[in-house]
């Protein structure tokens, strides 16, 4: 039961990848169609207002990637964006992003950007002659739009752009009827509570907090690499940012949750475990008997070739020795004056008879004893095996007798490494405060080293002198060293061996496979993340939670409105979809609100997509009131029309000069939408506009 | 004459290894849609500083003076906590009672204790960082 139980939680991670987007075919059908773009700080979709569903989603950001490092040419560099990364994390430090928290600030970037999304919908003509609804942040700073606009008229050449808010069109897609409400907006970066009476939303009531999902991603990453330090680098953002979304929930009661981790069998009835990929050792597949047949089979063979060698050799011998044999004999018959005898001599390559015999004498010798060799190999041919390699002859006893004693003296051994560890890690600590009598030795020492005279100082020619260093070394003189380590494990694994009960519990909560030596845990962190949002003090920002913030807000109004806000708390943008906010912003309210006072608290039913759909429903209107050429050339990028679904602006007091204001210098429409000399405006004086 | 001909093969792939580049270049070359002459006007090149960032932008914004009704992007930052922030251990994340005064970290309990004082200092400093208390004035 137990190890399914096990089994069930034990979670893989799926690394996904994102796809390089088709090229969206354009056709004169999408003539004047808008489109309509969420330019939200973490994703960026895209679509035409025709569309069902948004064309293009892709993670708002590129990486300029150098192709050729180290070469000396100069190296070409290549763009990647967005869907066109594939590995993320391979380019994690070179992207870049169109935002600064959810402000575009980067207009280059934010130029790639739009190149990238015109480029996929397959414009063909000479400018982008489409109305543009774009999404901007709440309260955009003038200056981010006025830079927007001039992007999007004077580079793309487009019809009219309308901006509005992502968060409030998610509000008025999912509340067409009511009138009121407060709205929750956790997006990427920030969270904003805004109130919204008779539809309209209430900016100087309006709070935005700096906590977001990629604070919960980025918090969640660094503590697993730190709980985690074995597996730094298989923890990654995109990984923790899975994690996240597979496993993180808001708790409704955060201190009791939190209490019971503390509960050992709450934890391992809740603990969830995440497979980190890894790559198996490579385990020969052959076993130990087959190991050993090889092994035999090798030396058989090896035999055989020494053997058949011997045999051509005996048989080249006997050759010689037969004839070597007749030359004697018809020595015999001849006289050592005639010639045939010195042929023979000549023949056998020795200077008289007697050296002859002896020779035939030797080879006799020689055959004999090869014979004999061979003899003997063919009743032994079994051979035996090669006695096993000790591997350490110091942790093994030598006979089984001493056994008790050498466990006995194992375990001194590795008593005394552990008293030597601990001695210096008490040092350690000792030399890390003021007044402690280590701390003050070192101080002596120190101060006398340095008061030592130039002239007689024979400092350093004996080798000990410098272990006065050593003593004076804050990490208390030599910390725990490899070959210490490599010791005490070799002595570990002998008394585990020897004596299993000695080491207590360490050795039976050793990970049984390799696998399990790349599990994450996850216990707290499961609500602790998401608690991040409601409790920003962990995270050591200093501005209150969600639901501080929700108090504050309403604290703005008076009860009337306060009753009116709270009849609709609605939740939208991506980190909303966490299990378990709902019901914990609604525990918030309960607790704060007054008794039996009613609230309703409603979720999108989109959360990341309903800004898109809700800018597609509306576009029709959203175009009437957006900024067109005309407008843009006659009071500059940041003049907004006031809708629900938009920001207010409100022009610069400060005057400016009309001819340093970029919209000033835009030439007519029936030219190119190109300035002839804009890069000589002031950029500096860009922000206000011109106050009417 | 075999030679000839090898030559002249070899010039026509030059040609087309020439094209191909030629063509490369206009694969580079912006997207019909937009408008070649474009720069912007805000980016600073000749201080070498960039892009404003969000920072410099709101200070920019504070630097004008404006209507009294005006809602600016920094004036709708959320106040401070009203309340202090909860303790929680730095190595469980369980309600915090302790904190060690050598390390700073906080802890639970008595094991706790002992855990982060093994803890190396990478560990320790990565953990105070988390929380944004790695400070040395804080």
């Amino acid at each position: 039961m137990n190890t399914a139980d096990e089994t069930v939680r034990l979670y893989e991670l799926r690394d996904a990848r994102s796809v390089p987007d088709p090229i969206h075919p354009y056709s004169d059908n999408f003539k004047g169609v808008p489109l309509v773009i969420d330019n939200g700080s973490y994703q960026c979709r895209v679509g035409w207002a025709t569309d069902q569903e948004p064309r293009i989603v892709f993670r708002n950001c590129y990486a300029k990637h150098r192709k050729d490092r180290g070469k000396k040419i100069a190296a070409e560099t290549e763009i990647l964006v967005a869907n066109d990364i594939g590995n993320i994390e391979a380019v994690r430090f070179q992207l870049k992003s169109p935002h600064d928290e959810n402000v575009v600030t980067h207009f280059e970037a934010q130029e790639t950007m739009l190149d990238y999304t015109f480029t996929h919908l397959d414009i063909n003509t000479s400018r982008v002659a489409h109305p543009i609804i774009m999404t901007e942040a709440f309260c955009n700073p003038n200056y981010s739009r006025q830079l927007m606009s001039e992007l999007l008229f004077e580079c793309y050449g487009v019809e009219s752009v309308s901006y509005c808010v992502d968060g409030l069109l998610s509000y008025h897609r999912n509340n067409p009827n009511t009138q009121d409400g407060l709205l929750i907006n956790v997006g990427h970066y920030t969270t904003h509570v805004v109130p919204i009476l008779d539809g309209i939303a209430d900016p100087a009531n309006s709070r935005r907090t700096r906590m977001g999902g990629q604070h919960l991603t980025r918090f969640l990453w660094r503590w697993l690499q730190l709980r985690f330090p074995q597996h730094l680098n298989a923890i990654t953002l995109s990984r923790a940012e899975e994690i996240l979304h597979a496993h993180m929930y808001i708790a409704e009661d955060y201190m009791n949750e939190i209490v019971q981790w503390g509960n050992i069998d709450y934890y391992e009835q809740y603990v969830r475990r995440i497979q980190l990929p890894f790559v198996a050792a490579p385990v020969s597949t052959v076993s130990v008997e087959q190991q050993r047949e090889r092994r035999k089979e090798a030396a058989r063979r090896l035999v055989e070739l020494n053997a058949r060698k011997r045999e051509e050799k005996l048989q080249e011998d006997e050759a010689e020795l037969t004839r070597l044999v007749e030359l004697e004999e018809a020595m015999e018959e001849f006289t050592p004056d005639e010639p045939e005898y010195q042929h023979a001599l000549e023949e056998a390559e020795v200077p008289s008879l007697s050296h002859l015999t002896k020779k035939i004498s030797l080879l006799n010798h020689k055959i004999e004893k090869t014979r004999n060799k061979m003899m003997q190999q063919n009743t032994t041919t079994e051979e035996e095996e090669p006695k096993p390699k000790r591997v350490c002859e110091a942790v093994n006893p030598q006979k089984q007798a001493d056994l008790e004693q050498w466990v006995e003296e194992v375990k001194q051994q590795w008593r005394d490494i552990q008293a030597r560890r601990a001695a210096r890690r008490h040092k350690r600590q000792e030399m890390a405060k003021r007044r402690t009598a280590a701390s003050q030795e070192r101080m002596r020492i120190i101060s006398q080293l340095a008061r030592r005279e130039k002239k007689d100082d024979n400092f350093g020619m004996r080798d000990e002198d410098w272990d006065v260093y050593k003593a004076i070394n804050k990490e208390g003189g030599g910390s725990d060293s490899e070959e210490e380590n490599e010791k005490l494990q070799e002595l570990e694994s002998a008394l585990r061996q020897h004596s299993p009960e000695f080491l207590g519990d360490s050795s039976s909560s050793k990970p049984t496979s390799l696998a399990e030596n790349y599990q994450i845990q996850l216990s707290t962190e499961q609500i602790r993340i998401g608690e991040l949002l409601f409790q920003p003090s962990m995270y050591g920002l200093e501005q209150g939670g969600i639901s501080a913030t929700i108090q504050y807000v309403l604290g703005l109004y008076d009860a009337a409105s306060q009753e009116r806000l709270v009849a609709n708390v609605f939740l939208t943008g991506g980190p909303s979809s966490l299990p378990g906010i709902k019901s914990r912003i609604k525990r918030e309210l309960l607790a704060s609100r007054p008794f039996q006072s009613h609230f309703s608290v409603n979720t999108a039913k989109c959360p990341v997509l309903d800004p898109w759909y809700g800018a597609r429903d509306s576009s029709e209107e959203l175009v009437q009131v957006g900024l067109t050429r005309a407008d843009y050339q006659e009071h500059g990028g940041d003049r907004l029309i006031h809708h629900k679904q938009g920001n207010m602006s409100w022009a610069s007091l400060t005057p400016v000069a009309i001819e340093s204001a970029p919209g000033s210098t835009v030439p007519s429409k029936e030219t190119t939408p190109a300035p002839p000399d804009l890069s000589s405006a002031p950029s500096d004086t860009n922000l206000p506009s011109t106050s009417s | 004459m075999v030679t000839t001909e090898e030559t002249v093969e070899e010039k026509e792939d030059k040609k087309q290894e020439k094209e191909d580049k030629k063509q490369e270049k206009e694969d580079k070359k912006p997207p019909v849609f937009k408008n070649p002459e474009f720069q912007h006007t805000a980016f600073r090149s000749s201080k070498k500083r960039g892009w404003r960032n969000l920072k410099q932008i709101i200070s920019l914004e504070r630097t004008y003076s404006w209507p009294d009704d005006c809602v600016h992007y920094s004036s709708i930052d959320a106040p401070p906590a009203f309340t202090p922030g909860k303790k929680y251990s730095d190595i469980s994340g369980l309600p915090a009672n302790y904190t060690d005064p050598l390390t700073k970290l906080r802890f639970s309990d008595a094991s706790e204790f002992y855990r982060v004082r093994d803890l190396p200092m990478d560990i320790v400093n990565g953990l105070l960082e988390l929380r944004k208390a790695s400070s040395i004035v804080g």
